[in-house]
């Protein structure tokens, strides 16, 4: 075995401290130490988006990032999106326009809505293909998806409205 | 960005140490190395089975699927790997420069608007905001796309390796291996100013066509999807139908004939030319 490598970083608002072997991924890190099985795992290869998280604010498939190099890092997961108050308006609006079946995809779509709203509060149609186009969803065709992102829009901006 | 020249899949009984055997889809073992300068990375990438990482969205895969990695040369601390420069003629692209940034850069759209247009397009947002210009490059993969714009715009590929430098065509990467412990430092484009480009991946992933036009001269590179991106050279006068003839190798297979893809290529070439005869909008 390698020397373990010392990681320290912010996990949905949680400081940790860890001792891990360096080809340690963070996929496996989030879900077989911390247990956040929302963050999902399905190609392994960086391509289907299940298990986005946001890094520093940028979407990043977690199966596709050696925890190491999370140093430093804040990393927010699907499973710190919700608060006291609630679900985010995210959240909320996929529950609304039934932006999911099966739901394996959702949590990393979700994170990618996210992060798009916080680069584009108002973003187009053209700027929610764009990013959406990051995860594949084998069940919905994507309609609902998109409808579910124009509506997170209007409730992030609510939200925004109502804390002023 | 990782180069795995040197590297293959090694048998599973090889693959853990005392020949246990891993996952399916694990990570073998490796020792972390964390240098703070290229000339630090080489040396530290100089022992046998040693890789280096940088965004690492094709070298986690690889791993996966059963390549060696002794010695992972991580590269995140090297800032000069992150660095683009323009001096009004040489455009230097820093190697482990991420596709977003070096997309939208004001350097690169200043001396290179096409190139900047097409790297842009290239993609997903999540894969452009973490994977490098050299890992496209070092990966080898014959759908990735920045090696038919580099190609095309003449572009030199400049590696550190032990004791020295060493200057490379994207071309040639295809035809022999980097030296042990190379390291791509930059990507330069020189007389960048005097260049045109413009690309077309209309029809990716069957093909993509990049055009570079500079006085006098065109340079055509087609990506066929199928081989290595296929390189002519003529004049601009000369017809784009005709061009595609001096494309070398056979661009054909179950995706699309010879004859579908020569035609197609030219078809491509052809609008890319006439955009540069009209608005030139492209032109650095």
């Amino acid at each position: 075995m390698s020397e373990p490598v010392s990681v320290t970083f912010t996990v949905d608002g949680r400081r940790r401290q860890e001792q891990i072997p360096a080809n340690t991924v963070l996929l496996d890190l989030l879900r077989d130490r911390y247990g956040m099985t929302g963050v999902r795992e399905s190609c392994g290869r960086g391509v289907c988006g299940a298990c986005t998280v946001l890094i520093d604010g940028n979407p990043a498939t977690a199966c596709t990032v050696f925890a190491f190099s999370t140093d430093g890092t804040e990393i927010e997961t699907i499973c710190g999106l919700a608060n006291n108050r609630g679900l985010s308006p995210v959240q909320r609006a996929f529950a609304e326009r039934g932006g999911f079946q099966c739901g394996y995809c959702t949590p990393g779509m979700i994170m990618l809505v996210t992060a798009l709203l916080r680069q584009h509060p108002d973003p187009d149609d053209m700027q929610i293909r764009s990013w959406l186009s990051s995860s594949l969803c084998r069940c919905t065709g994507y309609q609902m998806i998109i409808e579910s992102a124009r509506r997170a829009a209007e409730l992030t901006a609510e939200d925004r409205h109502a804390r002023q | 960005m990782a180069d795995l020249a040197g590297v293959l899949p090694r048998s599973p009984a090889s693959a853990a140490p005392g020949g246990a055997c891993m996952p399916l889809d694990g990570i073998p073992d490796f020792d972390l190395c964390r240098p703070y300068s290229v000339a630090a990375a080489v040396t530290a990438a100089s022992v046998p089975g040693a890789v280096y990482a940088a965004g690492c969205t094709d070298l986690i895969p690889r791993l996966r699927d059963g390549a060696g990695c002794g010695t992972l040369v991580s590269l995140e601390a090297v800032t000069e790997l992150r660095q683009i420069g323009w001096d009004g003629s040489t455009l230097t692209i820093g190697a482990a420069v991420d596709h977003d940034t070096g997309a939208h850069h004001p350097a690169v759209t200043a001396a290179l608007p096409g190139l900047a247009m097409a790297w842009r397009q290239i993609a997903n947002h999540r894969v452009r905001l973490r994977a490098t210009i050299g890992g496209n490059i070092m990966a080898r993969q014959r759908r990735y796309e920045l090696p038919v714009l580099l190609a095309a715009a003449g572009a030199r590929l400049n590696f550190a390796v032990p004791g020295g430098q060493l200057v490379l065509l994207p071309a040639d990467l295809w035809h022999q291996p980097a030296p042990p412990g190379a390291l791509l430092q930059a990507v330069t484009i020189p007389r960048a100013s005097e260049l045109w480009l413009g690309y077309d991946r209309s029809l990716r992933p069957s093909l993509t066509v990049a055009v570079a036009v500079r006085g006098e001269t065109v340079r055509l590179a087609a990506g066929p999807g199928n081989a290595p991106p296929a390189l002519a050279t003529a004049s601009v006068a000369d017809d784009p139908g005709a061009l595609t003839t001096l494309l070398p190798g056979n661009l054909g297979d179950a995706e699309a004939s010879e004859e579908y893809r020569r035609h197609a290529i030219g078809v491509l070439a052809s609008r890319l030319l006439d955009s540069y005869r009209g608005g030139r909008e492209q032109r650095g």
